[in-house]
């Protein structure tokens, strides 16, 4: 549990690192590929393909992951509750144990029960990107101070009233910290969903493997890897909007 | 006013709280003293209904806190506890504002009443804008009694609120508490396990040991008559000396001008008169009085070689270490050890010479009859 916690300012260093990681990739293509630009070239072809892919995989990213918050942080608001404090500890091993399954094997379960096409691809990004926010959700508000709680109720706060003012607002660095691991482990799942039919960036990534056409697949791989450093640099500014000051600075 | 009648708190077959039973006036502090586990924070927290009660009820201001909504009820009750659980998102000011928002008070009301309180908590009022975390803990806390009585509530409920705070922070806070308590009167209740605390705070201390009430009464009647056994070892084998904190010097002046056993002079009394007069009554120094009966100054013989000429103003000295009528016997007590004499001089607000703190005195403060007593409500 304070793994999660720690690993919020850590994600800077992460994303620094994974840009040197993209700047080394291009280097050592552009080694194999030889000196000439014409590689370059070629990438660019793919701008439209990309734009054209990018939609469709930001459709799959947007819908999974709306639908994996608008489920995961009221389960694990209702799972931190002192009603369900018995069964919580079991919901979570579930889920747990559902997060170990590798996403394509969920996909392809997904397929053989729901079909081809978007809709598989969207319900198996949605149980991946689940756990994580789940998780944090319920860790975030059940570590905040027994002090904290007994101070609200003890003031004549209603429960939701807690919930709102008191609760989720200390508990929100632990939970973007959770939604944006969501985010990042979907964008990164997402590729695999052009498996099953659902398109994507992954179209670029598996037509490259199989025609041996490395720059395709770098146009993928790497208009993936963007978009996940794009998406978190964005949940990172939403999280400094969003975190109450005086938690950031208590941080 | 807080009334507990039998109330009792059961977890299982252990009883938390057993059978307890008395009454807290209006504009009293009232402090459960006992050894953590005895069930005074439980007894408290039931309350404000945060533990429910087993059996036996609880009025409050006159009405049984069972007839009323528990949200509504604790926000006429104002709750400090020792952790202090201000809340960390939200700035000094909207902590302090949490009850008067709750209640529904329109901005400005509730921004002049955190303004206020900060006055009042010796806060300086730039801290309003500023976060929890960047206050230091007796800060903290200043803030925390802030808040409980953000919606000025007749009743305050305090668990301990100045145990976490280092003790040169605690005397100062505990201090401002009992100054700003003279003047607005709370029913309070406090849970402390430290006996001094409650000897300075407490109007009546209730003593708890394993869920029972063993003795309901005022600071002085506690130390001067305890219940039994444990109630003595609980506040301790030195408890005469604790009750010297409660006596002011007032109580156990002897001498005044005139007396003869402990004469004092005029300032224009020749020396001769004045060395027979200290030498008659057997004392080694005396204090000067003017003809208003202002204390001028101090004469003591061994200061004088040679029994002295002219007369006394010539050879006296400032008086520097009296004591005023409203300090308590322990500094009297105290300052009589520093001066090695048998006697310490007490001056009023005027200057004018009360008397003296002599050990006679104080040991017949000390005997003297308690002067109140508090009757239990079970009887």
């Amino acid at each position: 549990m304070s793994g999660t916690a720690a690993a919020v300012p850590r994600r800077s260093r992460a994303t620094g690192l994974a840009f040197v990681g993209l700047a080394l990739a291009a280097g050592a293509l552009a080694f194999g590929v030889g000196s000439r630009p014409a590689w370059l070239t070629e990438l660019a072809s793919y701008a439209p393909d990309i734009i054209t892919l990018g939609q469709r995989h930001l459709l799959l990213v947007g819908v999974s992951v709306a639908f994996a918050l608008a489920t995961g942080v009221p389960l694990g608001i209702l799972l931190s509750r002192r009603r369900f404090m018995r069964s919580a500890e079991g919901v979570m091993q579930v889920l747990n144990v559902g997060a170990t399954v590798p996403t394509l094997a969920v996909l392809a379960l997904c397929m053989s029960v729901l079909g081809i096409g978007i809709l598989p691809a969207l319900f198996g990004l949605w149980l991946a990107t689940l756990l994580p926010i789940v998780r944090n959700t319920y860790a975030g508000l059940r570590n905040l101070s027994p002090a904290l709680l007994d101070a609200a109720d003890g003031m004549g706060m209603t429960a939701a009233g807690r919930l709102r003012r008191v609760e989720l607002p200390n508990a929100a660095p632990v939970l973007f910290a959770g939604i944006r691991t969501a985010v990042t482990v979907n964008i990164a799942a997402a590729p695999l969903a052009s498996l099953i039919g659902a398109g994507g960036f992954g179209d670029l990534i598996f037509a490259g493997i199989q025609l041996y056409d490395p720059v395709m697949m770098l146009a993928g791989a790497l208009a993936t890897a963007g978009l996940a450093l794009l998406a978190d640099g964005v949940l990172a500014g939403l999280q400094h909007a969003l975190t109450p000051a005086g938690r950031r600075r208590a941080r | 006013m807080i009334s507990f009648q039998n109330v009792t708190k059961r977890y299982g077959t252990t009883l938390a709280v057993d059978d307890v039973s008395f009454e807290i006036p209006a504009g009293e502090v009232c402090v459960l003293l006992g050894p953590s586990g005895c069930g005074k924070t439980t007894l408290m927290r039931m309350v404000n209904r945060l533990i429910p009660k087993s059996s036996g009820s609880i009025l409050v201001e006159g009405a049984d806190i069972d007839a009323l909504d528990p949200v509504q009820l604790r926000r006429r009750i104002g709750y400090v506890i020792q952790q202090i659980g201000l809340f960390p998102n939200m700035t000094v000011e909207d902590n302090i504002r949490v009850v008067p928002d709750l209640l529904g008070w329109s901005r400005e009301r509730g921004r002049d009443r955190a303004r206020e309180l900060m006055g009042l908590m010796a806060l300086d009022p730039g801290l309003l804008a500023r976060y929890p975390a960047e206050l230091s803990g007796g800060q903290q806390q200043r803030v925390g009694v802030a808040r409980a009585l953000a919606a000025d509530p007749p009743v305050l409920l305090m668990d301990e609120p100045f145990g976490a705070i280092d003790p040169v922070n605690r005397a100062a806070i505990q201090e401002e508490f009992l100054h700003l308590q003279r003047t607005l009167r709370k029913t309070v209740i406090f849970v402390s396990h430290d006996i001094d605390e409650a000897l300075l705070l407490g109007s009546r201390i209730a003593v708890m040991r394993a869920g029972r009430l063993v003795q309901c009464d005022t600071p002085d009647v506690l130390l001067s008559r305890p219940a039994d056994p444990f109630v003595a070892a609980f506040i301790g084998e030195d408890r005469v000396l604790r009750r010297l904190r409660l006596i002011p010097v007032a109580d156990a002046l002897q001498g005044e001008p005139g007396d003869r056993d402990i004469p004092s002079l005029g300032p224009d009394q020749d020396m001769a008169s004045a060395t027979a007069l200290l030498e008659g009554s057997g004392r080694e120094e005396a204090v000067v009085v003017g003809h208003d009966g202002r204390a001028l100054g101090l004469l003591r013989l061994e200061a004088v070689p040679d029994r002295g000429e002219g007369v006394v103003r010539d050879h006296m000295e400032p008086l520097l270490d009296a004591v005023r009528p409203d300090d308590d016997l322990r500094t009297a007590a105290s300052s009589l050890l520093m001066r090695g004499t048998d006697a310490v001089p007490c001056i009023d607000g005027s200057g004018r010479l009360a008397g003296y703190v002599t050990s006679r005195g104080i040991a017949g403060a000390l005997g003297r009859r308690p002067r109140r007593s508090v009757p239990m409500a079970a009887e």
